[in-house]
């Protein structure tokens, strides 16, 4: 479980997220929902650990963020400006990544490829906005994590390319992973989310 | 950017280092001999433009390598809390033992390249001076220096963009060398403007062992100060 205790954080003069509490459990997907800036992106930063709290804390399987651990000890994550390494193809990238944990075979990398739908040799930089989304997210899925995080997952996807994504979020679910979708696009989340929440001016409220 | 292609940095490198030997030999002074021995002369001088042009000339085939070096080890902390960077930070479990291994890194190109450095000088300098005259200390001093100021890179690189970093620090190490050889002579002033030990004629390596031990215990302090600093720092630092 994901447990999130009084979470403030304020950037500059803005309070960014707002006293959030609220408890992720494992095998659900849920739908953070709002417009630009209402904090969705910052939300999913504090659970990967990437920023620091004001006050208040998350705790994740009982531990807590910051104090026992600096991140999550199995997160899979799509966020903003993460480009992956354009001279190498998408094998060799989550090759590269691997290597951090070794927790992932090259079979784990090749499936995870295929379940987005990316079987090419070609390099990144050679890549469609649409092909690096999916490698992003193969990027977040392919060590198998207990919590996936993701930031407008189907951001430059076509059709095909959002149903093939929904259905390996479902299966990911299945697997008992906890899985939180962070979007503007609120029709999105309504055919996918077990659950939709709101965010607002940093406030999370539950849909 | 240049940094991007490592290969061109090595051989800049290397012709920073060739021109460096080339300017000692030019001159003509036993101590220059062994290249991380020399440095300015350890006499205050009197501030005028005579002394300006040749506190100049001394500093810049000293500083040339350092600045290269520098150039190399650089981004290392901001391909960290960047772009990329995310993808690799969030599948660690520590900071600290994440920035420590970072650390670690820097050391070991650092160790790599002095030795690159001081095998450029044998091929060279055949007869370059022996150890018991104190190349082993100014070794150490040089390694320990400019370690210092690779963590101080690291360290500034957690708020600051590496390109604005590298500026500083060059401005640091150019005016603390200046500095020390014109207007300020105290021990105090010279571990402020710490750069100015990293050769032997300033640290004491080659003439006094007591001097030598003073700011070897000194530049040990600063690296393990800089070092807590960088750790601290780093694990309250937001990344976007």
């Amino acid at each position: 479980m994901v447990e999130i205790k009084n979470f403030n954080k304020k950037l500059t003069s803005r309070q960014v997220l707002k006293n959030i509490n609220y408890s992720f459990q494992y095998g659900k997907i849920y739908g953070l929902y709002g417009h630009n800036g209402s904090g969705k992106t910052m939300l999913l930063r504090a659970i990967s650990g990437l920023i620091i709290p004001d006050s208040g804390s998350v705790f994740i399987d009982e531990k807590e963020l910051h104090k026992d651990m600096s991140f999550p000890p199995s997160v899979g994550l799509v966020i903003e400006n993460m480009n992956l390494l354009p001279q190498y193809n998408a094998f060799d990238n989550l090759k590269i990544i691997s290597k951090i944990k070794k927790t992932a075979t090259d079979d784990d990398i090749t499936e995870a490829l295929s379940r987005v739908g990316l079987n090419s040799d070609l390099k990144v930089k050679k890549f469609s906005l649409g092909m690096k989304q999916r490698l992003n997210i193969a990027q977040a899925i392919f060590e198998k994590p207990k919590i996936i995080l993701l930031d407008e997952p189907t951001n430059a996807l076509d059709n095909d390319g959002v149903k093939l994504i929904y259905k390996l979020l479902n299966e990911e679910k299945e697997r008992g992973a906890l899985i939180i979708i962070a979007t503007h696009h609120k029709e999105d989340l309504e055919e996918v989310c077990d659950v939709v929440l709101e965010m607002s001016e940093g406030e999370l409220n539950e849909k | 950017m240049l940094k991007k292609n490592k290969l061109v940095v090595l051989v800049t490198l290397i012709l920073s280092c060739i021109i460096q030997l080339f300017c000692f030999n030019q001159a003509q002074s036993t101590y220059y001999e062994n290249g991380f021995m020399i440095g300015i002369l350890n006499e205050p001088k009197p501030f005028n433009a005579i002394v300006i042009m040749f506190v100049l000339q001394g500093m810049l085939p000293l500083l040339l390598p350092v600045f290269f070096i520098l150039f190399f080890t650089s981004e290392s902390v901001e391909n960290l809390t960047h772009g990329y960077g995310k993808v690799l930070i969030v599948r660690n479990y520590s900071k600290t033992i994440l920035i420590l291994k970072n650390c670690l890194k820097n050391c070991i190109k650092l160790i790599c390249i002095i030795a690159f450095q001081l095998l450029i000088f044998l091929f060279i300098n055949k007869n370059m001076l022996p150890v018991e005259s104190g190349m082993l200390k100014s070794l150490l001093m040089y390694f320990l220096t400019l370690n210092a100021l690779i963590l101080i890179q690291s360290l500034l690189e957690i708020y600051i963009p590496a390109h604005i970093v590298n500026i500083v620090i060059f401005i640091y190490c150019f005016f603390s060398y200046f500095l020390v050889q014109t207007v300020l002579h105290t021990p105090v002033a010279k571990i402020i403007l710490f750069p100015c030990l990293m050769f032997g004629m300033q640290n004491g390596a080659t003439d006094s062992e007591n001097t030598y031990y003073f700011y070897f215990a000194a530049i040990i302090v600063i690296n393990l100060l800089i070092l807590s600093f960088i750790i601290r720092k780093f694990k309250k630092v937001d990344i976007f």
